[in-house]
């Protein structure tokens, strides 16, 4: 079997990191593996761009010290061609993070 | 009082103590244009006479090229802050005698039209070395109210250091948005940092637009009204290409024009408000 990749973006704001992530993972999901992708940006778009239009609803955080098996299955978002979205994090209002 | 559009020189700040003092911060998602239109508005300000001091709490880099700046990566260096004695919050603190105005006089570069910068500095690697810089600059920013300057910060895309407080010296937040969704959404949750008692205003700038109702879909998405809209210019583009202020590339370029008319408005504000 082939080991999962762990692939990071990074890069200036507005070069496209969101885009190219969310193409990405759509692409290996396609082909059929299994792909989380997971948002570490505080303000998150990852799931927008991944079709994923209600999350700033649906989205719960999970508390610091989820097991990563509990992570996918209960504080993932479905998104397109099912990719899971986790969001590591959403600083929401003064104070908080 | 005098007007705040009188002329000032930038030598002696303190010769028009009297008149109020813009306090923005620029804010919004990555690539929206923050630095772009945080250096520009500083130059059309700094070009009027105006002593302007200019923020980048951006460990990348950026706003030094929009004002046209040649900096280095360096931030403020260590003999600015000491210390703090035992039992105090922070670790250090200025300088023994050290003021927030001198700091700025001291520590700030100069660049055209008497622009004046300051940067806690550019990441390199490992952020531990900037770690005085920044005690620095947060000092010299918590008291920049007694300062006389106009003052504009440029601060990193998205949510983080502006809900952290790195935003509050300012008594206006511009939150620059694209007339794209994710870019308003990013706009509408910066839109929260009004809230509360004690918050600056919070305004929008409709950047990038290419329809005549861009401003209005900025407006209805982000709950905020839109104070300046400028287009997709390929003037911006090109002064960006080469790492030239769009001011000095294309002075009369229509986002400068925005921006010379969004300053009228920030002087009319100024001049109506107690």
């Amino acid at each position: 079997m082939l080991a999962g990749m762990r692939i990071g973006i990074s890069g200036k704001g507005g070069t496209g990191k969101t885009t190219v992530a969310a193409g990405l993972a759509r692409g290996l999901a396609r082909r059929g593996r299994s792909v989380v992708a997971i948002d570490c940006d505080s303000d998150p778009n990852l799931a927008l761009g991944l079709g994923c239009g209600q999350f700033e609803r649906d989205r719960r955080l999970p508390p610091a010290g989820t097991p990563m098996a509990h992570l996918v299955g209960e504080y993932g978002l479905r998104a397109a061609d099912d990719v899971t979205v986790l969001l590591a994090a959403q600083a929401e209002r003064a104070g908080s993070g | 009082m005098t007007s705040a559009t009188q002329p000032v020189s930038a030598d002696d700040p303190f010769e028009d103590g009297v008149s109020r003092r813009l306090r923005i911060a620029f804010v919004g998602k990555g690539g929206a244009g923050k630095s772009s239109i945080a250096g520009t508005l500083a130059r059309l300000l700094a070009a009027g006479g105006e002593p302007v001091v200019c923020l980048d709490s951006d460990p990348l880099p950026g706003l030094a090229t929009s004002l046209g700046i040649a900096t280095s990566d360096a931030g403020i260096p260590d003999e600015a802050v000491e210390e703090a004695p035992e039992g105090e919050r922070a670790r250090y603190r200025l300088a023994t005698g050290l003021t927030s105005e001198a700091a700025i006089r001291r520590y700030a570069d100069t660049g055209p039209d008497g622009v004046r910068f300051l940067q806690f500095g550019k990441t390199r690697g490992h952020v531990a070395p900037l770690m005085r810089s920044q005690f620095a600059f947060r000092h010299i920013v918590a008291d920049i109210d007694d300062t006389p300057w106009h003052v504009i910060g440029d601060l990193p895309a998205g949510t983080r250091q502006p809900f952290f407080g790195w935003a509050g010296f300012a008594h206006l937040v511009l939150v620059v948005a694209e007339p794209a969704m994710s870019s308003m959404l990013s706009a509408k949750r910066l839109a929260r940092l009004g809230e509360g008692e004690n918050a600056p205003l919070v305004a929008a700038i409709a950047n990038k637009t290419r329809r005549d109702d861009d401003a209005d879909l900025v407006s209805q998405a982000t709950g905020l009204p839109v104070w300046a809209s400028a287009p997709v210019d390929p003037a911006v583009r090109e002064a960006e290409h080469l790492g030239v202020p769009i001011i000095d590339h294309a002075p009369d370029s229509p986002t400068v024009q925005a921006l010379r008319s969004l300053l009228e408005r920030l002087h009319n504000e100024e001049r109506s408000s107690p």
